[in-house]
């Protein structure tokens, strides 16, 4: 694992530091002695450097012996969660969060459809309550209905 | 001390006592269920505080903090699994009690314990505090400099399993603070045509996602514990006072220990509490009787851990650098009520400081 996690890191670092040298960030800092990219590539090298190491270190690890199922289910989570927040701001929180949260728990072994399909309606709808009623933080809506 | 009397009249309304009595209770019934944790409790609770004033928000907060802790001992005592991380250590001697009968014994020495370790902290609190904010009001911009580096060089320190992701993840940390305007130029940096990015990135949505949505992935990568059903006398029993005698100097070392690491950047109270339980075992002439369901291995855990909230206090009012996760959370609800922590926090709003100390207590 110490190797995925180096090699995404080290691709996400590459690809901002190539972003700061994107020219729409050229005429930035004007009359200053350093430009506002100065420091975010520092930071951006030592990223760079560190997940190398990481990766590396992974490479050469033996193998964790991490199962393959928990491996898969870790990913299918981190995927879900990802989609479910980018639907939010699609479809709004609660049509978002339903079928996520059934998925989830489906994902995280559940079985019995009945506590999943009750609890994948109570849960989101009362978090909607008590954010949207009782303490006035509103959530994202759906483009089709005002309420929710 | 002339903030005590205006400091009580911030505690003494029906929204901050109310406040603290749910918190108390959310803290213990959270810290109780395995896998969610104090961090957990507050992020739950930290919406809630939106639409309320600055005392009850503190003080439901600080109710929140000091209970989670106490509530892990209760699973890590009754099924062998730590309601929190800082209650591992509780298990290693409060399930043996368990299974022995004394599950009702063990929960009444962790509660005093935890009693005697919170109460020992504030003392440190209140007395360090302000001695620590008179000190922080000389500090210049060469001494603030140095503070950030010592803070920063924490990570390294806590970090001993790989200090390599250690360093990153700070390193990623200081990069996503990059993300908004420039503080100097206010240019914008690293929006990538993302409107909402172009504020920057708040502290509580990353806070909230680093910490809460961190344990739903672990969680989804761990296998589901296996456990074993105790039969034990459940309930609630406190020890009698001639019992303590033989346990006073652990429960004094135990407290000191976790108010001194609780006022490190960057530590946490599971540190505390296994340092203080190792510290025991290896001082205590009932040494040998540790990991049987000796009673003092249950009282080291539980001073230490309990003793780190008023100790993490410290750093995070005086300095505001966060003593350990738990208080980074509560310092995004400082920032969001108003409240700066930090050097003038103590200047600016004292008889808020003391109500803090007050619901501590």
């Amino acid at each position: 694992m110490d190797a995925v996690y180096g090699g995404v890191l080290l691709l996400v670092g590459a690809l901002l530091m190539l972003s700061t040298f994107d020219p729409r960030y050229q005429g930035f800092g004007i009359g200053s002695d350093v430009s506002p990219m100065f420091f975010p590539r520092i930071l951006l090298c030592l990223w760079l450097t560190l997940s190398t190491v990481i990766l590396v270190r992974g490479l050469r690890a033996p193998a964790d012996g991490w199962p393959r199922q928990m491996k898969a289910r870790a990913a299918g989570v981190i995927v879900a969660v990802l989609a479910c927040t980018w639907a939010m701001t699609v479809v709004g929180f609660l049509l978002a969060m339903i079928p996520c949260f059934m998925i989830v728990s489906v994902l995280l072994g559940y079985r019995r459809p009945l506590p999943i399909l009750a609890l994948g309606l109570l849960v989101p709808i009362l978090t909607w309550f008590v954010f949207t009623t009782i303490i006035e933080v509103f959530l994202p809506t759906s483009p089709w209905f005002d309420l929710i | 001390m002339e903030y005590l009397a205006p400091a009580f009249s911030l505690l003494a309304t029906p929204a901050t006592l109310i406040a603290v009595l749910i918190g108390t209770v959310v803290g213990i019934v959270v810290g109780a269920l395995p896998g969610l944790g104090t961090v957990v409790a507050l992020t739950v609770c930290l919406p809630f505080t939106f639409s309320m004033g600055q005392a009850p928000s503190i003080a439901l907060l600080l109710a929140v903090y000091c209970s989670s802790v106490y509530g892990g001992s209760i699973s890590a005592i009754l099924i062998n699994t730590p309601g929190t991380p800082q209650s591992a250590a509780t298990c290693l001697d409060g399930y043996p009690m368990a299974v022995r009968g004394e599950a009702d014994l063990a929960l009444g020495w962790a509660t005093a314990a935890s009693v005697f370790g919170g109460l020992f902290s504030l003392v440190v609190l209140v007395l360090a505090a302000p001695q620590l904010a008179a000190v922080a009001l000389q500090f210049g911009p060469i001494e603030t400099f140095a503070l950030l580096v010592f803070s920063l060089t924490c990570i390294a320190w806590v970090s001993r399993e790989s200090v390599v992701k250690g360093l990153l993840a700070g390193t990623i940390g200081l990069f996503l603070a990059a993300v908004g305007p420039d503080p100097m130029s206010g240019d914008i940096r690293f929006d990538f045509g993302i409107f909402q990015l172009s504020a920057g990135l708040q502290l509580i949505p990353v806070l909230v996602g680093l910490f809460a949505l961190a344990e739903v992935f672990v969680r989804a990568a761990e296998p589901a514990p296996e456990g074993e059903a105790v039969v034990a006398r459940v309930g609630f029993r406190l020890p009698p006072l001639r019992a303590w005698r033989p346990y006073l100097k652990t429960l004094l070392r135990s407290s000191g220990i976790g108010s001194f690491i609780g006022v490190l950047p960057g530590t946490g109270a599971a540190v505390a509490a296994f340092i203080s339980y190792a510290e025991a075992k290896r001082s205590s002439p009932r040494g040998a009787a540790f990991g049987t369901g000796e009673p003092e291995g249950v009282i080291a855990s539980e001073a230490a851990n309990n003793a780190v909230t008023g100790g993490a206090l410290v750093p995070t009012l005086a300095l505001g650098i966060p003593g350990d996760a738990a208080t980074a959370v509560m310092m995004g609800t400082l920032l969001l009520q108003g409240i700066t922590p930090g050097v003038r926090l103590f200047v600016d709003n004292p008889d808020l400081v003391y109500a803090a100390f007050l619901s501590l207590l």
